[in-house]
């Protein structure tokens, strides 16, 4: 599992799909590979189980306090998990698929292989428990196309940690007119900016609020990939807020049609 | 601990920093003040234009490179050298932070207050290590207070580094770090790891690195940046990465040291291909394990996490106190 986590580190910020290769080179252990490559399917664990760990190892504030600021359930608990004195080295890939198979006891012995990893190793065990390990290990988006600015309409805002940042989506008209989001973009919280947010807030699913259209920025990007997760089949590649443009900017609002092309 | 003495009743959180009152100065003000105690030099605790500074000499020197003067006039104190401020107290004992970073122990009416500043427990030869002082009140930072910031070995952060410039020798590595502080741990761990070759140095990073060699941590061989830099290690400011002049540097991998990258999320939003989990700050383990050394009933968090390190004190018997102290940044 050290293996395994310490590719999956060094592929999810791989550039280029000839840097992945690379990396993936250094690695010559054929069950992490059919992993990797989707051909094994580990059994998986669910989420009541993971949480249950959570609940009997962790005090339950200190875990919402820490989930709220990561704002993933599966990294907290690799990040937070209070390892128990353990001799056991940590557990190698074959153990593990050998024992998720036959387990009778899972919370024991996933409880048991955390004790022995350390926190990146953790992580890729958590991952491959989860059934998220192939979007993890997934190519890098490629860029293509040139880079290049255009003007876009806040959708929706998600507290990434309380005070001091936030996600936004930003989106343009799509042929129906209809704004699809085409980006994320992480920028720190400002006054004026979250007093917008909150006065022109629809609805609130969880940490997410959809704002009515209204706001509207200049985006700078690095290059457009496509998606088959956004609904606009693309999506902008380290894109960059610039500044909030007047209410006057309307019609510059780009289409999607112009991303496309 | 209650009563005409306490801490609360003398050092006060005002909107320009923390004041002692018998003392008649601010730690780390944020704005210009006549009587200023500075823990250390990176920029949001060391401002400019203060009447009079009193500072650790290293930090007085860090601060005169940066800003050309620490102060209309300075004093620099020796590591446990005691001062009386109007009625109070004082001396600086090293917080391990950064070069010359101090913590201030203040002793007044029988009750002794010790201001963290911000510290680091982690071995690291480029500067003083924290030496814990008992004390009744301890004023803590919190950068990294909720129990998922547990650091990794700083050693073993530099092995990814070496890896990767064994496994990608064409390309060039350029590690972004602040120039005070991170900058010369990278460097001191790097040739702890072994790396004998010339580190290339942004001229941003160049002054401080002068300064610290002056005051004798050895830095080895350092050079500036020149030709396309494929095999060689580079380092620049954080934001230095992506500028114009690493175009013609050889496919550069990104690389950012700090702690904040011990989360993926944090380290995929940075944009950088290597993130370094290498901090200066103490962990929750070093910030619940350094409290717990100081034996003070009673903590105050300046900046950062308070909310989880205040309830775990509460499960310990100690009373948290948030003190809120804004425009201490994000270095980490």
């Amino acid at each position: 599992m050290i293996a395994l986590a310490g590719l999956l580190e060094r592929l999810r910020t791989c550039p280029t799909e000839a840097h992945r290769q690379r990396v993936l080179g250094q690695c010559d252990d054929p069950t992490i590979r059919a992993l990797l490559a989707g051909t094994i399917k580990p059994r998986r664990v669910g989420l009541p189980v993971l949480r249950g760990l959570a609940a009997a190892r962790v005090d339950p504030v200190l875990f919402a306090l820490s989930q709220d600021f990561l704002g993933d359930f599966v990294e907290t608990l690799a990040l937070i998990w209070p390892a128990r004195a353990s001799n056991a080295a940590a557990p190698r890939v074959a153990e593990v698929l050998a024992g998720l198979a036959a387990a009778d006891d899972m919370p024991g012995l996933l409880a048991g292989w955390l004790d022995a990893s350390d926190a990146a190793t953790r992580l890729a065990l958590l991952r491959l428990v989860t059934g998220k390990l192939r979007p993890v290990s997934a190519p890098a988006l490629e860029p293509r196309g040139p880079g290049g600015r255009i003007v876009a309409m806040l959708m929706y805002a998600q507290s990434v940690r309380v005070g001091l940042e936030r996600d936004y989506s930003f989106g343009v008209w799509d042929a129906a007119e209809q704004l699809v989001p085409v980006a994320r973009v992480q920028v720190a919280a400002r006054d004026a900016l979250e007093a917008w947010v909150r006065a022109h807030t629809v609805t609130k699913f969880g940490p997410v609020r959809e704002v009515a259209p209204g706001l509207m920025v200049g985006l700078r990007f690095a290059g457009v990939a496509a998606s088959a997760r956004h609904k606009a089949g693309l999506v902008l590649v380290e894109a960059v807020c610039e500044g909030v443009l007047a209410e006057g900017a309307v019609g510059r609002l780009a289409d999607l049609q112009a991303l496309l092309d | 601990m209650r009563g005409m003495t306490h801490p609360e009743t003398w050092l006060r959180p005002l909107k320009a920093g923390l004041f002692c009152e018998p003392g008649g100065f601010f730690i780390d003000p944020m704005r210009v003040v006549e009587r200023a105690v500075i823990t250390h030099a990176h920029a949001d605790h060391a401002r400019p234009g203060h009447q009079a500074v009193l500072a650790s000499a290293p930090t007085i020197a860090l601060m005169q490179a940066r800003m050309g003067k620490a102060g209309l006039s300075h004093q620099a104190l020796r590591w446990g050298e005691r001062v009386r401020l109007g009625e109070v107290t004082l001396w600086l004992q090293p917080a391990g932070h950064v070069l010359g970073s101090a913590q201030v122990v203040m002793e007044y009416r029988g009750q002794r207050v010790v201001v963290s500043g911000d510290y680091k427990r982690q071995p690291d030869r480029s500067c003083e290590p924290f030496e814990p002082v008992a004390c009744d009140v301890f004023v803590t930072e919190a950068t990294f207070g909720l129990p998922i910031f547990r650091m990794p070995d700083p050693a073993a952060e530099i092995g990814k580094l070496l890896a990767s410039v064994a496994l990608f020798p064409e390309r060039a590595h350029v590690v972004g770090c602040y120039s005070l502080g991170k900058t010369q741990r990278v460097i001191t761990l790097l040739r702890d790891a072994g790396w004998q070759a010339p580190i290339h140095l942004h001229g941003a990073l160049v002054g401080m690195c002068a300064v610290y060699e002056r005051f004798g941590v050895e830095l080895g061989p350092l050079l500036p940046v020149s030709g396309t830099m494929a095999g060689a290690i580079v380092l620049a400011p954080p934001t230095g990465t992506d500028a114009k002049w690493s175009r013609r540097l050889a496919d550069p991998v990104a690389c950012l040291a700090s702690g904040w990258m011990l989360s993926a999320k944090r380290a995929r939003q940075s944009g950088a291909e290597l993130p370094l989990a290498i901090s200066d700050h103490a962990d929750w383990d070093d910030l619940l394990g350094t409290i717990a050394e100081t034996g003070a009933g009673e903590v105050w968090v300046t900046h950062g996490s308070e909310a989880a390190l205040i309830h775990e004190l509460g499960r310990r018997g100690i009373r948290g106190r948030a003190l809120r102290l804004i425009g201490y940044g994000e270095e980490a």
